[in-house]
């Protein structure tokens, strides 16, 4: 079990995301929301080019809903993604940019939380994960 | 870029409503950033995402920027 400490920015779950590049030496740390009503994770283009992914190639292309209306969008196949110090191995992402001034780089959605069973104390600013 | 390792709490003083491309990080076990070097920092998030690919190994994107009071955020 790890019980970690959070952000909250505004009311906002702010927390790391890693992102390990295609080869094992690169990664990036990113400021994600915790979103349990994003269906994918998501991170910037950007991001996932400079850690060596081809989005020329991407796994699957997608149209996602947004405050904003309907966009495209690459979903592709990262090595691995951690935060809340567990790791989840070749999970998918979709690859977005949130708007420009927004204070998170990405989100932390549902395929990788529905790897634990997540408790979450408003009071005392903690969340546990508890792998299945 | 200073090549001063700064805690997360000192970068965020120093730094104020920018992004950060921060590299030598020290992230804890529960994957939080402690500290780092700042080697980028801008007003603008996409000039961080352009200096990405000058920089290898394990960095980190940051942000000390606060919500506008008159923004609210659907996700």
């Amino acid at each position: 079990m790890a019980r970690v400490r959070f952000a909250r920015v505004r009311r906002l779950i702010v927390l790391s995301l890693e992102v390990g590049g295609i080869n094992g030496n690169d990664s990036d740390l990113l400021p994600v929301a915790l979103d349990t009503g994003a269906s994918n994770t998501t991170i910037p283009p950007k991001v996932a080019t400079a850690l060596g992914y081809d989005l020329s190639t991407p796994k699957q292309e997608v149209e996602i809903i947004t405050g904003g209306g309907i966009v495209s969008a690459k979903i592709i196949t990262v090595r691995k993604l951690t935060a809340l110090g567990q790791t989840v191995e070749d999970i998918d992402v979709l690859c977005h940019d949130l708007p420009e001034n927004s204070i998170i780089d990405g989100l932390l959605g549902m395929n990788f939380l529905e790897h634990f069973d997540i408790d979450i104390s408003f009071s005392t600013g903690t969340i546990e994960l508890h792998p299945h | 870029m200073t090549n001063e390792r700064l805690t997360i709490q000192e970068i965020e003083k120093k730094y104020p409503d920018e992004w950060l491309l921060i590299i030598d990080c020290e992230i804890s076990e529960n994957t939080e950033l402690l500290s780092g070097v700042v080697a980028v920092h801008s007003k603008s998030r996409e000039d961080i995402h352009d200096a990405l690919i000058d920089y290898k190994g394990q960095v980190a994107i940051y942000s000390t920027r606060e919500i506008p009071e008159d923004v609210e955020y659907i996700l």
